[in-house]
């Protein structure tokens, strides 16, 4: 019993890092404020948990306020916690990104971000 | 408005899925092995116990239906009024965890329901309805685990387990202070149950000392997990309500403490004597105050950013 308590406490303090416990950006493709050479083929955001597919989503607009995204937002097949969206050839320019997701603890966040085509 | 109905709801479906699952452990582990339950008082207290199984039941099943309504304005941002107007309510049950959990729970409460009242009808019965009340009134408790801050956790198994032990505790300590009250209560009134208050107590008393162990561990587990360091304690509006807790639960400690120690070893000592049993309970519904109030600070912690 000590033994299983001992391995316990050692998870505890050497084991996993902070859960965030609502789902923000961790890392994404294009990445946030980046300038790429050639126009992306989709945008991919990882959060920092599992979120719901129904109640996610990721909008890309242009320069002039247009939605230029193929609205085929989906969740990844193996990582619950990668949402992605395709894009047509986008031409040179600014493009925001901006996406809502709900975790599955039902916590709602939000966010927006640039990227910019240099071609 | 939406936060503050969140945090009643919650309260409510929490604090009832404790006292259903707190029933149910106090009946099988502080009744049953007295082989008295034949007797008349026993079933009494059992068929307080059931009534109070279904007060329960009805909080949890209103408060069930009432946190799905306001879950589903906030996810789907509607009004109150028109979240049951769309097919929101439907993608929320069908394809989110959140209504996954929601539909066994509901399934559960309908379960619980017929067997609460087969148990109430038929005394016969009753025994072999109680194991199976006891394991279905567990799952009730822990489905809650999966819709908690830790279910969102990539850190799995280990948020998850905590938060399911932590439940389980919580359901054997301060879920079985309201049956033991009832107890008591019921021990004060009749001179047949004397000679079983003492190892009903005893029995209570070292199930709680587990349950607090197991909070404890849990608890800093659940902690290191979510806050993450010692000065986010201080620092977050969710590290500060953690604090609150810990401090209201160092005061329901020491309540059991004092009930141990005090009043349980005196009863242990002489005859039961009937002024101890009024004080004891006073100080057991005190207890179960002190436990809603800890219930009701769990249900902020849940929609508070770590």
């Amino acid at each position: 019993m000590k033994r299983i308590i001992f391995v316990f406490f050692l998870i505890i303090v050497a084991g996993p890092a902070r859960l965030e416990a609502h789902a923000f950006l961790k890392d994404a493709i294009p990445s946030v404020g980046s300038t790429v050479q050639t126009s992306p083929n989709e945008v991919r955001i990882r959060f920092t948990e599992n979120v719901e597919p129904a109640f996610s989503s990721i909008q890309v607009f242009n320069a002039s306020g247009k939605e230029v995204d193929k609205r085929d937002v989906r969740l990844d097949r193996t990582d619950h916690a990668l949402l992605r969206v395709s894009l047509p050839s986008l031409e040179a320019g600014i493009y925001k990104v901006v996406w809502r997701v709900v975790s599955v603890d039902t916590h709602v966040t939000s966010g927006n971000f640039t990227f910019q085509v240099a071609r | 408005m939406l936060t503050a109905l969140l945090i009643i709801a919650r309260t409510v479906q929490i604090a009832a899925s404790i006292l259903f699952a707190g029933i149910f452990t106090f009946d099988l582990v502080m009744l049953a092995p007295d082989g008295r339950l034949g007797s008349g008082d026993f079933q009494e207290i059992e068929r307080r116990l059931l009534r109070l199984a279904v007060w329960s039941l009805v909080a949890a099943l209103l408060s069930a239906l009432f946190w799905f309504w306001l879950e589903v304005a906030s996810i789907s941002q509607l009004s109150l009024r028109n979240a049951f107007s769309t097919a929101g309510w439907k993608t929320v049950l069908f394809e989110t965890q959140f209504g996954r959990v929601w539909q066994l729970r509901l399934g559960l409460i309908a379960v619980a329901f017929a067997l609460v009242a087969a148990g109430r009808a038929q005394v016969k019965t009753r025994r072999t309805l109680i194991p199976v009340l006891w394991l279905l009134s567990v799952v009730f408790l822990v489905s809650l685990a999966w819709i908690s801050h830790a279910a969102a956790a990539r850190v799995q198994p280990l948020g998850l387990l905590g938060d399911v032990l932590h439940l389980c505790a919580a359901g054997g300590w301060i879920g079985g202070l309201i049956p033991l009250a009832i107890f008591l209560a019921r021990a004060r009134a009749t001179a047949s149950l004397g000679e079983t208050v003492v190892p009903t107590l005893r029995r209570f008393s070292t199930l709680s000392l587990c349950c607090v162990s197991i909070l404890i561990i849990s608890g800093i587990s659940n902690s290191c997990l979510l806050v993450g360091s010692f000065y986010a304690l201080f620092t977050t509006a969710y590290g500060r309500l953690l604090l609150f807790k810990l401090v209201l639960f160092g005061i329901l400690v020491g309540f059991g403490t004092r009930n141990r120690l005090a009043i349980k070893t005196k009863l242990l000592k002489v005859e039961v004597r009937s002024d101890l049993l009024p004080q004891l309970r006073r100080t057991v519904i005190c207890e179960a105050c002190l436990g809603a109030a800890v219930v009701a600070i769990v249900a902020c912690l849940g929609i508070t950013q770590p």
